[in-house]
């Protein structure tokens, strides 16, 4: 136990302990550094000033601005730094620096900071308790507390609260966060009072790993096939196996030779980054479709369009790619929104989804899909008497002008089937940019080809496979005498021909 | 003019709602994964890297608000204490799969000691002590003495205490649940 309290500040985290229960008034003033969306869809970091006076709180944003600046100058938190906000909480004490630090032996802070805790010269303690107090106090959205402590003389620690003094400056900050955020391993060899990995199991982190066979290396995806395993310093710069990691300096191994969780100066490594990708969208709050409009379910019960949107995220460059598709088919329609008009789609009850994916070349594996998203509506269509709508009654029917031989697909097709003939559904050579009827997430998004529409009933009057849930690919007639329904692949092809045709309107 | 086209968008507004009220109710829950608040407590220790995603189809409702308890431990003592409870206007975030190595078990019991909600969090006990040395880093873990957890839980009219169990399953300390009005 010696080392690790503070005792001349016992009374006052008495103190604090009756004045923080209950108490959820603010204490100190906070001001924001960074804020890239609501605290409910972001990860919320806040940092707290320790040995900052009154007269010390400019230096306090300036340390805390230099800080941030730089660890989202870092890889990959520059690329995903929309995903973050940053708040800085004005803790005022009355000295400046820190126990056993440049300013003296003794100092008098609001955090209790001090060096040479449990003994260890440049460990840093504070009381944790009290600035996770002040943070929820001050900051109730918070995910994550770092505390900058105001002394030149070099000291940190991790854990549930990250301290770094000024002297430490920003790569202690950033190697921390690879283990509070991406759950990454040490890559260092230093005994770090670990238990070891377990040989059955492997190392749990997504940088350490016990096994030596090339397919059972976790992150086999980045090794090339010419670099040699276990892998040496004659590879630096190539991802492989190097020996040494995890506080072991044999018979656990690391993907790059250097990297952020062995040498904090340097950047992450591939593998390290690959990992805190995945993680980033797995945080606290953050999703990647974040809003979505309208809601779940959609009547269109007159012949005005629907907008359907929706938000993620915006980062820099934006990764995303988004994939609609009807009923399960493929659309060529590209962005986070869509607008459908009834005439785009026949009277029933149809299925429209998006799938969002981030498609960064940071990431080659992605086992758990953390990297997509997706929401579906439900859209019912009414019998109506649209301009241009096929599926009005006295219309007779769809026809997909698109889909038939040598039509050149969406930029010449009708697309509104006013010209239909009896609710014949024809099928045959379609172009008109579907890609495929199957529908699954992932696939290309480009021009279909004469095998990808063979799977469309190539006839609309016979009795096709019934689908009851979504009338895709049924053939069969409605309640009432409406208009037979068409495939779910022919359904995509006249939504490609209504877009392609608005596209060239524009 | 514009009044009666004000008046036609109403009543076509009206339409629109009336006629997705009736049919909007078989495919109520159709969207994706939109909901991701619930908690996953499932897991156990061990190797979990890469994260899992969460799961959506066991995902209620969310509330509009949260427990924010700020607790204190000494785990040689078993003596818990609660530093600061409030009630935070924001749905319980999401929370992620049990990390990789030790975990403790954040149990909320009600009177009966039904447990109510669990979660498992990272060892809150260990504090890393790292430094670069000769252009590599060095450090080793230690245990704290005495550790402070944030600790967001639901809001559970029912829930009486809190009980905190290390990796190896031991109860360490229990501490009342905090009821926060709004």
């Amino acid at each position: 136990m010696r080392g690790w309290s503070k005792p001349r500040t016992a009374a006052m985290r008495s103190l604090a302990f009756v004045c923080a229960l209950g108490s959820a008034a603010n204490a100190f003033d906070v001001e924001v550094l960074r804020e890239a969306g609501p605290p409910d869809r972001r990860f919320n970091l806040t940092v707290l000033g320790d040995g900052y006076r009154a007269t010390d709180q400019e230096q306090l944003t300036t340390d805390a601005a230099s800080m941030v600046s730089n660890l989202f100058a870092t890889s990959p938190f520059a690329e995903y730094a929309g995903l973050f906000n940053v708040k800085l909480v004005h803790v005022v004490s009355n000295d400046s620096g820190a126990d056993g630090g440049d300013h003296g032996a003794v100092r008098d802070t609001e955090l209790g900071a001090y060096f040479n805790c449990a003994g260890i010269e440049r460990l840093i303690c504070v009381d944790d308790g009290r600035v996770l107090s002040i943070a929820a106090a001050d900051t109730p959205e918070f995910n994550l507390a770092l505390v900058i402590v105001n002394d030149t003389k070099y000291g940190g620690s991790g854990g549930v609260v990250t301290v770094s003094s000024i002297g430490a400056g920003v790569d202690v900050f950033t190697h921390e966060l690879g283990h509070s955020l991406a759950q990454l391993a040490d890559e260092y060899s230093d005994d770090g009072g670990q238990p070891p990995c377990d040989p059955l199991a492997d190392c749990p982190e997504a940088n350490a790993t016990m096994r030596v066979a090339r397919s059972e290396i976790k992150w086999n995806a980045w090794i090339d096939e010419s670099t040699p395993i276990p892998t040496t310093s004659t590879h630096l710069g190539f991802v492989g196996l190097f020996e040494g990691a995890r506080y072991q300096s044999s018979g656990i191994y690391r993907p790059e030779f250097d990297c952020k969780m062995r040498s904090s100066w340097q950047p992450f490594c591939r593998v390290c980054i690959e990992q805190a990708v995945r993680s980033f969208w797995s945080l606290e709050n953050v999703r990647m479709i974040e809003e979505s409009t309208p809601g779940p379910s959609v009547v269109m019960a007159d012949c005005e369009p629907v907008s359907f949107r929706v938000q993620t995220p915006s980062l820099s460059p934006s990764p995303y790619r988004y994939e609609w598709s009807l009923d399960g088919a493929s659309l060529t329609a590209e962005g986070p929104a869509l607008d459908l008009s009834p005439e785009d789609v026949p009277p029933g009850t149809h299925t429209l989804a998006l799938s969002v994916l981030d498609q960064t070349d940071f990431v080659r594996s992605d086992p758990a899909g953390l990297l997509s998203d997706e929401v579906s509506w439900s859209v019912s269509v009414g019998v109506l008497d649209c301009p241009g709508y096929g599926g009005a009654p006295g219309t007779g029917g769809i026809s997909a002008v698109g889909g038939m031989p040598g039509s050149g697909g969406a930029t010449e097709g009708s697309g509104g089937a006013t010209e239909a003939s009896g609710g014949t559904v024809s099928g045959g050579t379609s172009s008109g940019g579907v890609s495929t009827g199957g529908g699954a997430p992932g696939g290309d998004s480009g021009g279909a080809s004469p095998e990808s529409s063979g799977g469309a009933p190539s006839g609309g009057q016979g009795p096709g496979p019934a689908d009851p849930t979504t009338a895709a690919g049924c053939g069969c007639s409605l309640p009432g005498g409406r208009a037979p329904v068409p495939s779910a692949a022919l359904l995509a092809v006249l939504l490609a021909l209504r877009l392609g045709r608005r596209r060239e309107h524009r | 003019m514009k009044l009666q086209t004000l008046e036609r968008s109403a009543r076509r507004q009206v339409a629109h709602w009336m006629l997705g009220l009736v049919l909007a109710l078989p495919f109520v829950g159709c969207s994706g994964k939109l909901d991701l608040t619930k908690p996953d407590a499932r897991s156990s220790g061990g190797s979990l890297a890469p994260p899992k995603k969460p799961d959506p189809g066991a995902t209620p409702a969310p509330a509009a608000a949260h427990l924010l308890q700020i607790i204190e431990i000494e785990p040689a003592t078993g003596q818990v204490r609660t530093l600061l409870a409030r009630r935070v206007a924001q749905a319980l975030p999401r929370r992620r799969s049990s990390p990789p190595g030790l975990v403790w078990r954040v149990q909320t019991l009600n009177q009966h000691g039904r447990v109510l909600d669990e979660v498992a969090i990272a060892d809150p006990s260990r504090i890393r002590a790292e430094f670069s040395s000769d252009g590599q880093l060095a450090g080793t873990s230690l245990e704290k003495p005495v550790v402070a957890i944030p600790l967001r839980l639901p809001l559970l009219p029912t829930a009486e205490r809190i009980r905190l169990q290390n990796s190896r399953g031991e109860t360490l300390g229990e501490v009342a649940y905090q009821q926060v009005s709004p």
